[in-house]
């Protein structure tokens, strides 16, 4: 029995259920395609072979009901909307958004046009913003990591309504309710 | 039973009426789809697996490139050819600028020519790996495709050293390039090309003579000559019926008449003239031609100036003009008329995708599904292209 | 490519009327012009040899609104008999490629259309893909394709109002309730006066 209780040493580790939890959904995203335009193709090279994004468990599938991540690639315009915020109304929770390329974080370069959605958190809400046209594999990996590190710190058993009265974040300032007062000063 | 039918009948008759075996079933291979080349939608009605009439719908990536270009000089234009079509950015940028040039005059000094080749011909053999590893992935094969992303990320390290991106290049401008090549990047460029003939044959082996890979591509979608023409087809799609048309050879630009390579016709490999094994084989064909022409253009290449000089405000005489380039989808158009002042009036872009989707709708019906995508596929249809 | 179209007019004069050909083969861009009303015989006439062109290239259109004076109210242009030499008319010029492969060349054929409701005849039935260009500048600038055997909306969403590429168009508040601007923080600053510290505009304004 002694030895048991050695072995049991270094083979036990107590911790809380919410961190194993969060342990297991992150390392495990599983991503669904929904390439636009010319970031698509490098959301495509960024799984290829040269830097990799299957050694962090992100796998692509091709429908929204076996993914929790999505990532929105390219330009959106006025006649896609709709089929996007179906789609995104077709994953199941726990899940997130990552906006790539400065076209659908803001409209970017084709601010000007009639037929083109200024930013895609007009439609769906967003988690992580990543700038460039198009980011580089390592900057798209450095905001996977930032939501690796949102994910971690979420208290998933709780009930919605408990977490956003808890740890509501005051110094993010919600795009949606922007105004001139609030922006701080330089 | 649906709304429309009438409710005044008898048991039997009811359920006589719709026949879940002869009717027409509606399928959307819809905006996003993994098997389609960016968001374009197919509505097909389907008689059980034969394809009766295909019906596309585009117009998601619609960006209204060529109203924008209305509001900004005739400079500040070029990086929104690049997004024309993202996977061959330097045919784009290089055709907008020789038709500037035709408007305004201007002479471009003879190393810059021999760049703007180098140039395209890397990107054309990059836009024939997307376009032979895409079609394979489609049918389900993944192997080749990450074969293949091997030897693009190599080549994108070698242009990046030239212009500074990866994707969209923004590398030609009005009277030249940007910049020049770098130390030691002809030596680099050669060793990696004597290593890149050596792929391309290693991936012939392995898929093109493949027993499924051939079943699955000979004898469908079959173009002959006559439907070439009725529905403009350019590009290595005119080739594959037949046709010797390329417009490096028949309506030189640039210094294309110095350089020596052979155009790739169809010939039926394996079936007849026109199927999609012949638009899948002269784009390998392709690939190997564009080595050989990089390597003449960096043994002939003189030293010189990279840039004419051009006003700070360029203002051209009121005017039309049109310039073809071929680029590696086909026949790339710019129109542009001006009317005196710095910004363009009018800038209009043709593109080869566009006319290739017209003809789905004759070739489609009467096929199984399966051939339809396989069919979609070797037509090699960017989104952006379509849509602008 | 100036003697071709220079041929082209004359032949063609003689088969339709000399009154509705003009001939443009001196111009940065050489081509001839026809009436709205014989354009489908014009292409039909280049089908056939000696030209025989091989397959259509594109079809594009611009609308004339803010082109500039001199150009449109000169007497010797062919408008002036066809519509008048009013000041203030408002036009729209359609441009024909057409490409022949055995001769190596290209004809240029173009059509000026005039007014609030402009309408031409359609080439669907001599070319295949001439249904999606027309469908595109019908989308685009309004201009009506007579006997078309579908003509509808392509780039746009169908229930879209107005026509973009016209030199007057307006865009709506909202399409839907998503809005068609975004709130720029820069420029509110700058429209009530706040000055920045410490960034890289206030050289340039000063």
């Amino acid at each position: 029995m002694i030895n048991i209780y050695q072995q049991l040493d270094s083979n036990v580790i107590t911790t809380r259920l919410d961190d194993v939890l969060n342990w297991g959904r992150e390392n495990s995203l599983w991503m669904f395609l929904f390439g636009l335009a010319c970031c698509a193709i490098e959301m495509m090279q960024t799984a290829g072979p040269r830097s990799d994004l299957d050694r962090f468990g992100i796998a692509p599938r091709g429908t929204p009901r076996q993914s929790d991540l999505m990532i929105v690639a390219g330009t959106m315009t006025y006649k896609m909307a709709s089929r996007t915020k179906l789609l995104y109304e077709q994953m199941a929770e726990p899940r997130y958004v990552i906006s790539m390329g400065s076209c659908s974080n803001c409209g970017g370069l084709f601010s000007g046009g009639y037929s083109v959605l200024k930013g895609v958190d007009q439609v769906i809400p967003v988690d992580v913003y990543v700038p460039g046209c198009p980011p580089r594999p390592e900057a798209l990996i450095e905001g996977i990591f930032l939501l690796k590190d949102k994910v971690r710190k979420e208290r998933f058993l709780r009930s919605p309504e408990e977490i956003v009265e808890k740890e509501k974040d005051e110094h993010i300032i919600n795009p949606r309710d922007y105004s001139i007062d609030k922006v701080p000063k330089l | 039973m649906r709304d429309t039918e009438p409710t005044n009948l008898s048991n039997t008759e009811k359920y006589t009426i719709y026949d879940p075996i002869s009717d027409e079933m509606e399928l959307n291979m819809g905006p996003q789809h993994p098997s389609t080349h960016g968001i374009i939608r197919l509505v097909l009605k389907t008689d059980g697996e034969v394809v009766t009439r295909v019906i596309p719908d585009v117009g998601y990536l619609h960006r209204s490139i060529e109203k924008i270009g209305e509001l900004g000089n005739y400079y500040d234009f070029m990086p929104y050819t690049d997004r024309v079509d993202y996977l061959s950015a330097m045919h784009a940028n290089a055709g907008y600028a020789m038709a500037v040039e035709k408007l305004a005059h201007i002479q471009v000094p003879e190393r810059a020519e021999y760049l703007r080749v180098i140039a395209q011909e890397f990107n054309r053999i990059i836009s024939h790996i997307i376009a032979v590893g895409a079609y394979a992935l489609d049918l389900g094969a993944f192997t080749p495709f990450v074969y293949l992303l091997r030897e693009r990320e190599k080549i994108n390290d070698l242009i990046e050293s030239i212009c500074g991106a990866r994707i969209t290049y923004n590398y030609a401008r009005v009277g030249g390039v940007s910049q020049d090549l770098p130390d030691g990047f002809k030596e680099k460029a050669l060793e990696y090309l004597d290593h890149f003939d050596l792929i391309v044959k290693e991936y012939d082996r392995l898929i093109s003579y493949n027993k499924l890979f051939v079943h699955r591509l000979a004898n469908v979608g079959i173009v002959n000559r006559e439907t070439a023409f009725r529905y403009g087809l350019v590009g290595p799609n005119l080739r594959a019926s037949g046709i010797n048309w390329d417009l490096r050879k028949d309506q030189p630009y640039s210094v294309y008449p110095k350089l020596e390579f052979k155009v790739a016709v169809g010939q039926g490999w394996t079936g007849t003239v026109g199927d999609s094994f012949d638009r899948y084989y002269c784009r390998i064909i392709e690939m190997e031609e564009s080595s050989k022409i990089i390597r003449q253009a960096l043994l002939q290449m003189p030293e010189g100036e990279i840039r004419a000089k051009v006003p700070r405000k360029l203002k051209p005489p009121v005017g039309e003009v049109i310039s073809h380039i071929e680029s590696s989808r086909g026949d790339l158009m710019y129109y542009i008329m001006s009317n005196g002042t710095e910004n363009p009036y009018r800038i209009k872009i043709r593109t080869g995708s566009f006319n290739a989707m017209t003809i789905l709708e004759e070739l489609g019906a009467g096929m199984y599904i399966a051939d339809l995508v396989s069919f979609f596929a070797s037509l090699d249809v960017v989104a952006p292209e379509v849509d602008r | 490519m100036s003697n071709v179209h220079s041929e082209i007019t004359k032949e063609l004069g003689s088969v339709i009327g000399s009154d509705r050909v003009f001939d443009r083969s001196q111009q940065l861009l050489p081509s001839i012009e026809v009436h709205p009303e014989s354009l489908y015989d014009c292409i039909a006439f280049l089908k056939k040899k000696p030209y025989e062109a091989s397959y259509l290239d594109s079809i594009n259109g611009t609308d004339l609104l803010s082109f500039p004076g001199p150009e449109i109210h000169r007497k010797d242009v062919p408008w002036s008999s066809w519509y008048g030499t009013d000041e203030k008319i408002r036009l729209y010029m359609l441009v024909y490629q057409l490409v022949s492969l055995e001769h190596n060349k290209e004809y240029i054929v173009k059509a000026v259309l005039h007014g609030n409701n402009p309408f031409i005849a359609s080439i669907d039935s001599l070319f295949g893909n001439a249904n999606w260009l027309e469908r595109e500048i019908y989308d685009l600038l309004g201009i009506d394709f007579l006997n078309s055997r579908d003509l509808r909306r392509i780039m746009l969403p169908e229930d879209w109002e107005g026509f973009p590429m016209r030199k007057d168009y307006k865009e709506n508040e909202k399409y839907w309730d998503m809005p068609t601007t975004r709130f720029n923080p820069l420029e509110a600053m700058k429209q009530r006066g706040i000055a920045l510290k410490n960034s890289i505009l206030k050289d340039k304004e000063d």
